[in-house]
């Protein structure tokens, strides 16, 4: 320790005890004489370090000036400690806390994020396969089962399946489900529509499946398979009634659709279904018509 | 209306703590000593991290960019599976809200303070001049942090957090 005597009393102290301002050392008691009656001394006023002495734990070097850090004397020790300062414990405690509460909170999460996997693969899926779609979708909605959002998309995905396979009353019932909860470009309201004819259909109410195409013609005029629909259901219509008037109306709407058809496959199988039910008055279902005629149905063969 | 800084830093403590963690992390990994530290108070600034001056550029930009690293993963981490089920499937869960307040007030504190990012842009200036490949490859990211703390009277570095707390998440999980 580095000791000095001050300027103004003459007594002898630890440096680290005196400041020097104006080139003079002084002991705390003068400093104090000094800024009560001269104001300029106070603002030039500075502790002195004593580089013998650890600036951090006081470790007293003996006349050895000790190794400088930051501007400061400091031991080994010291040193030693600042550079591997540690963390109080709260903030381990704290930190340690939070990693697990976040690890926790991904693995409870993680569910919603599978969720939105399954959702965001099952649109893709849609428009080539629409059973491994709708399995998808199920399975977002049996993870997330609290959400209304996913069990209405659900819903849809297993209406167009119910469609694809000949089941519109399922169809319709999933239909029914999503109705004002989707965004109009789901088309719930044609989908309902298509789901009811066929239950119609199926329940022989050609009177109802009559309103429905129609309806169906209405709301999407520019879709061949609207006109399509209509006459088919004018020729159920002549197929029980024998009215020719029906007949020249499924003719009529037959033509329509072919026209805006534009060469389309799936329309060409429809149309011979229309075409045998109005040439023989027979009206059979879909699967029926396949199994009778597996490569398809020629008016000049009957 | 502006809101005053330390009612945001008081607000968003936990990033404020994370910050000064980070920094003494870095501190205590690049074996700089750490001669004092806060890591939360109700004052300007909210925390800090006293630390010996370094002349090495990789120590002061790790030190530096540290925080920014740690905040932002931390941000990410938190906020991105708390935001799945409030806004894909809008299921208002309380545990969401609390995630996404602790996740956005780490990222809200991820860039260095104003007197960090003068540090850096200067230590960064003198290693590209002496073309340390760490330096001009961190470059850029100095500028912008440099850039963002001059505006951080707008309340970039806020957005920031903001940002990649939420708004990241609304881009990824349409």
């Amino acid at each position: 320790m580095i000791k000095v005597k001050c300027t103004q009393c003459g007594r002898t102290l630890p440096v680290k005890e005196t400041s020097k301002t104006d080139d003079r050392i002084l002991c705390a008691d003068c400093y104090e004489k000094l800024t009560s009656t001269q104001e300029t001394v106070a603002s030039e006023f500075r502790y002195l370090a004593d580089p013998t002495v650890c600036g951090r734990c006081g470790f007293d070097n003996g006349s050895s000036p000790l190794p400088s850090l930051a501007n400061l004397p400091m031991c080994q020790r010291s040193t030693d400690y600042l550079r591997n300062r540690p963390f109080p414990s709260w903030i381990k405690i704290s930190f340690a806390g939070l990693i697990i509460f976040v690890v926790l909170a991904a693995v409870w999460n993680m569910r919603f994020f599978l969720a939105w996997r399954d959702t965001k693969v099952a649109f893709q899926l849609m428009g080539q396969d629409m059973g491994q779609a709708a399995d998808r979708m199920r399975g977002a909605r049996s993870r997330v089962p609290e959400s209304s959002d996913l069990q209405t998309l659900s819903s849809f995905f297993d209406g167009i399946v119910y469609l694809q396979q000949d089941r519109p009353k399922e169809a319709l019932a999933s239909f029914r489900e999503c109705k004002h909860k989707l965004p109009d470009t789901f088309g719930v309201d044609i989908l309902i529509l298509r789901a009811s004819a066929g239950v119609a259909f199926d329940a022989k109410d050609y009177d109802g499946f009559v309103v429905v195409a129609k309806e169906m013609s209405v709301k999407k005029p520019d879709d061949h398979s609207s006109f399509a629909m209509l006459a088919s259901a004018y020729a159920c219509k002549y197929a029980v009634t024998s009215d020719m008037a029906f007949c020249e109306q499924a003719m009529a709407a037959l033509e329509r659709a072919r026209t805006m058809s534009g060469g389309d496959p799936s329309f060409r199988e429809y149309e011979q279904r229309i075409l045998h039910r109005l040439n023989t008055r027979e009206i059979l279902s879909p699967k029926e018509f396949h199994r009778r005629f597996p490569n398809g149905w020629q008016q000049e063969k009957e | 209306m502006i809101i005053p800084g330390f009612l945001i830093s008081i607000a968003t403590f936990p990033g404020v703590i994370v910050h000064e963690f980070a920094h003494m992390l870095f501190c205590k990994l690049r074996g700089v000593a750490v001669l004092d530290v806060c890591f939360f108070r109700f004052g300007n600034p909210a925390g800090y991290v006293v630390h010996e001056e370094t002349s090495d550029f990789t120590t002061a930009f790790l030190v530096s960019v540290g925080p920014f690293l740690i905040n932002s993963l931390l941000c990410i981490f938190i906020c991105f599976p708390a935001f799945i089920p409030l806004k894909v499937f809008g299921l208002k869960q309380p545990l969401s809200y609390a995630l996404l307040w602790l996740g956005v007030s780490i990222g809200m504190n991820a860039f260095p303070s104003t007197q960090d990012a003068r540090g850096l842009f200067h230590y960064a200036k003198k290693a590209v001049s002496s073309l340390s490949p760490l330096a001009i490859l961190s470059f850029p990211i100095v500028v912008a942090i440099y850039i963002v703390n001059i505006l951080s009277f707008f309340r970039v570095d806020y957005l920031y957090g903001i940002g990649i707390g939420l708004g990241l998440p609304s881009l990824i999980f349409r």
